[in-house]
Formats: structure tokens, C-alpha cells, sequence
């Protein structure tokens, strides 16, 4: 049940996801710059759907 | 301060104190640093939870996650030099240390096997550590109740 995804791509998923989460500029992701985000790194699929 | 402005302010003052002590900071930390009102900090507070920029406990509504920061222990320790860390899970943890670029070493609780696999990173780097990552709530239900996801 899930998803499963190697450490390299949760690495992948996590330094992309936080990278800017320390700036001042940050002001979070839509849903739709998640989606674009996932898909950038290949998380695909009905459970990586955000709406 | 506008509402907006204090937001800001306080999300900065939040993690800024997670980057620097491992841990959350009181509501009256906030307060001194930001220059607040506990009430001002307390509707602030309530207005980033809203906007899933912080996770208040449903009890106390004390400060309970600053993704990828946990305010209480959790099966995620982040090690980096004399600093530590908790994360709410494993993706956050591999997050503390790509978030903050430091050579981190993670330890966490094998959910199969229950030894505890050691991951480090350079902060720029995976260097050692195998296994995958379980996401059991599909991404649209993160939300639904975050504390369990």
C-alpha cells in the first residue's frame, strides 16, 4: 500500500521540496507547483496526484 | 506590524530558532524577538497553521511542526556536529540536511526490521545509506491529517 521510492530519489524529492524553505522570499507551492515539482522528478502517477 | 508582515516575521523567528537550537521556540521567545504581543503572536501563530506553514498540537496548540522540523522527539534524529534535530519523517530528515547544506548523519527506526540504518549526506550528497522510503497517504491526503501522514 503507498508508494515506494528509493533514498536517492527521496534525497532528490527532499532537497528539492526544501531548498528555499529558509529564505525570506519563500511563500509556499501551490498545488499545481507541487504537481510540477513531482513530476519534475519523476514521482508520477494517482498517489502523487494533488487534486 | 501588518498581519502579513508579522506572518513573515514569525515564520523567520520560528525557524531561525529550529536552525539554531534543535528545538521550538516558546511563544514568549517569539514574542521578545519579533516584538509582539502574546496575542498578536498567538493569531499569527493560528494564521500559519491555517496556511500549513506550521503545524500547531490539536491540544495545546503549542508549536508542533516547522517542516521539516519537529518540535517533539520522533523516530528521525538529524545529526549535524554538536546540533541535532528532529524530523517528522524520513523525507524530512534527508530535508533538514539538504535544507540547511551541513554533512548531516540521520538515524532513524527500520519500519521492516527495527535496526537503525544510518544515512549520511554531505548537505549537498548522498555518501552512505541504502533502503527506500515508504509514503503510505497519497499526496492529495497529506493534509487531511498531517500528524499521522
Amino acid at each position: 500500500v503507498g508508494a515506494i521510492i528509493s533514498l536517492a530519489a527521496a534525497w532528490e524529492l527532499a532537497g528539492a521540496w526544501y531548498a528555499d524553505r529558509l529564505s525570506p522570499a519563500w511563500r509556499g507551492r501551490t498545488a499545481a507547483e507541487a504537481q510540477e515539482l513531482f513530476e519534475r522528478l519523476g514521482l508520477t502517477g494517482s498517489f502523487w496526484r494533488l487534486a | 506590524m501588518a498581519p502579513d508582515d508579522l506572518d513573515q516575521a514569525m515564520r523567520l523567528s520560528v525557524y531561525g530558532h529550529f536552525v539554531r537550537t534543535g528545538l521550538a521556540p516558546a511563544a514568549e521567545e517569539i514574542a521578545r524577538e519579533v516584538s509582539a504581543a502574546d496575542s498578536a503572536i498567538r493569531d499569527s501563530l493560528e494564521r500559519l497553521a491555517a496556511g500549513h506553514v506550521l503545524v500547531l498540537d490539536p491540544g495545546t496548540r503549542e508549536l508542533w511542526m516547522a517542516m521539516p522540523f519537529s518540535a517533539v522527539p520522533t523516530s528521525f534524529r538529524v545529526i549535524a556536529g554538536a546540533q541535532q534535530w528532529w524530523a517528522n519523517c524520513a523525507w524530512d530528515a534527508l530535508g533538514i540536511s539538504a535544507m540547511l547544506r551541513l554533512p548531516a548523519e540521520i538515524y532513524s527506526s527500520c519500519s521492516d526490521c527495527g535496526d537503525p540504518p544510518r544515512i549520511r549526506t554531505t548537505g549537498y550528497q548522498l555518501t552512505e545509506g541504502s533502503g527506500v522510503v515508504h509514503f503510505v497517504i497519497p499526496a492529495a491526503s497529506w493534509w487531511d491529517d498531517i500528524g499521522f501522514t
